[in-house]
């Protein structure tokens, strides 16, 4: 994921964002190299995650928490997860296969967790590309806003494995097709902030598998967009291993 | 917004032994007489996956592309799967330093196959436990929807690995004789390999499908146990005839998901009791081609596009004693009763619930 200024000619949707969270690393935390991972090392984040849905959610009705769609973009998804369920199972030929960690070998189960904690019943999709994951969730919010006249959708981007820098590792956003009326994302004297979102196809057959991928870049630099909003026009650009792009402007209404 | 109705034009699928569809859905249709219910499977050990992956994956685009040469260059592809090439990741795992290599991710898999089916559009993954497969196919008419992409090819694969055999193990949700969907006997799952690829377009053409609606809902009851009033899957199917313009009495045949196990086979009754007093038939084939989990939502969307275009529907492999005696299953012999509209559904871990509706196209006979 950069940052930079362009345009991309593909269907552009907009929205406004109705409000955000994320989680940021302090840079004094250690490091965990992988061979040290316990399940204590996800349940953190879980927990983090879900007390942030919570409060991001609380004001929306019965009946919008049974509409609302939901986008989840990830790069590694469960991949702390099965290291541990391998771990696991690894000891006496598979006779301790744990099958609660089995059970969260799914990249989806973090939103579902999201959904059960919030009560939300609308569509769900976790989408996998590569650094442009995060964005990808934000555009197909948008899109199915659209599509569907929802009123209403979250985005979410959640990164499980140890930072290899000072990255957030979640970041919810609550988009709307509306501009919020009564809540203000970022403090009461911000004005709200226009999300556009567009899509570029890949580069196909000439698409390189990237040696590096790093969802939490695309966490950060959407963090660091929204942050940076008030101030002036952010666009980033996020490019999955296939060379699809999405790209992303906030702007102050 | 592209208001234009979704077509699915062409179909391919393989799974475990069988190499193509014409050969998987001679067996779903087999007599009586020698029922084709499936064994539980071995798995390979986890570094022959990879030749498994690569050989489902591979045969199922090569025979959705026979024939037509020409895809559009920005034809978009989405991937359906669970674990996608599991190997790859087990490899991974394996290394002395993990975290000194390279992360293997899903969509990586999604890039690898859409150069192999030489398509320059949108390529990712999309991953919802045993939904993925349904999922890819909403994700991708919603692409062409939203202008993403002219059409799209909705992909779902998953192979058996010892990481996955061992977890349903662990879960003591395999079964210890063969699959019986919605059977008094039922005693849970067996699992298969399975790669299914369909092509999505605007297009209508000489035996394409119509895909009219589609829903998707979660149950927001647990995280991993169904929920037994079946709220979701209620919820997805009544979004799925809405789109769609249509009531439950226009539903001819319920293609379930029926993975034999106590609780889902339960909830999946209780939902359709309650949402189809006119009790259309229903079919379920996991008892033949195992759970093949992100693959098997298109797996049976090409079986469900095939029993429109012959009008033939197989029985539910493995029932002899059904469960639910109010419900309407198809046991021990093909039906030829010539469904023209088919609700598919499908659940997963999370909660998650899908259901499409496939249809023929008006004036479109049987072939």
């Amino acid at each position: 994921m950069s940052q930079q200024h362009s345009t991309i000619s593909s269907t552009n949707a907009t929205a406004w964002l109705h409000g955000w969270a994320g989680k940021a690393i302090s840079t004094q935390e250690p490091r965990q190299p992988l061979d040290f991972l316990t399940e204590a090392s996800i349940s953190q984040l879980v927990a983090d995650v879900l007390t942030a849905s919570e409060a991001l959610l609380q004001d929306l009705t019965l009946e919008q928490r049974r509409q609302l769609p939901l986008f989840l973009g990830t790069t590694d998804g469960s991949l702390v997860e099965d290291l541990l369920f391998e771990r696991s199972r690894s000891i006496q030929a598979g006779r301790y296969a744990s099958p609660a960690i089995f059970r969260r070998t799914l990249p989806n189960i973090i939103l579902s967790e999201i959904a059960l904690t919030c009560q939300l019943q609308g569509p769900g999709s976790t989408l996998v590309a590569g650094p442009a994951s995060a964005a990808l969730a934000v555009y197909r919010a948008i899109t199915t806003m659209q599509l569907y006249n929802e009123p209403l959708a979250l985005a979410a981007a959640i990164e499980p494995l140890p930072p290899a820098d000072a990255a957030p590792r979640f970041l919810l956003m609550l988009l709307g097709m509306q501009p919020p009326h009564d809540r203000h994302p970022s403090g009461a004297k911000q004005p709200p902030i226009c999300v556009a979102a567009s899509l570029a196809p890949g580069a196909g057959g000439q698409a390189k598998v990237p040696i590096h991928v790093s969802g939490e870049a695309g966490i950060q630099a959407i963090s660091d967009a929204i942050k940076a909003t008030g101030t002036s026009k952010q666009t980033i650009s996020a490019t999955a291993a296939t060379g699809l792009t999405i790209l992303l402007q906030f702007s102050a209404a | 917004m592209n208001h234009r109705a979704i077509y699915i034009s062409a179909i391919s699928a393989t799974c475990n032994d069988y190499s193509n569809l014409d050969g998987l859905f001679d067996a779903l249709l087999a007599p009586p007489e020698s029922p084709a219910t499936s064994a539980p499977i071995a798995p390979p050990p986890w570094h022959n996956c990879a030749t498994e992956w690569a050989s489902h994956t591979h045969r199922a685009i090569h025979q959705l592309t026979d024939g037509r040469t020409v895809l559009p260059p920005d034809c978009g592809f989405i991937l359906g799967s669970t674990k996608g090439d599991i190997a790859r990741q087990l490899l991974w795992m394996h290394e002395p330093q993990p975290s000194a290599r390279p992360r293997p991710t899903l969509d990586q898999d999604a890039a690898a196959l859409a150069r192999h089916a030489g398509v320059g559009g949108p390529a990712y993954c999309i991953s919802t436990a045993c939904t993925s497969g349904l999922s890819a196919l909403i994700e991708a008419a919603e692409l062409i929807k939203t202008l993403a992409a002219p059409e799209c090819i909705a992909m779902g694969a998953d192979v058996i690995s010892d990481f996955v055999c061992d977890g349903f193990k662990a879960l003591r949700a395999l079964s210890h004789s063969v699959c019986r969907p919605f059977d008094r006997h039922r005693d849970g799952l067996t699992l298969g390999s399975a790669a299914a690829a369909t092509l999505l377009c605007t297009k209508p053409s000489p035996g394409a499908v119509l895909l009219s609606g589609w829903g998707a809902a979660g149950d927001a009851a647990h995280l991993t146990a169904p929920d037994r009033a079946g709220r979701g899957l209620t919820l997805a199917i009544e979004r799925a005839l809405a789109m769609a313009g249509l009531r439950p009495e226009h539903i001819d045949l319920i293609f379930a998901h029926g993975t034999g196990t106590p609780f889902n086979d339960a909830m999946e009754a209780t939902a359709f009791a309650s949402l189809f007093p006119n009790r259309p038939c229903i079919t379920a084939i996991k008892g033949l081609t195992g759970h093949t989990l992100g693959a098997a939502g298109v797996l049976e969307t090409a079986v469900a596009c095939r029993i429109l275009q012959t009008g033939v529907v197989p029985p539910v492999t493995g029932l002899e004693n059904p469960d639910f005696p109010d419900l309407n299953f198809v046991v021990g012999r093909p039906q030829t009763s010539h469904p023209r509209r088919i609700l598919k559904t499908g659940s997963g871990f999370g909660g998650l619930n899908t259901a499409l509706i496939l249809e023929l196209p008006p004036q479109e006979p049987y072939r």
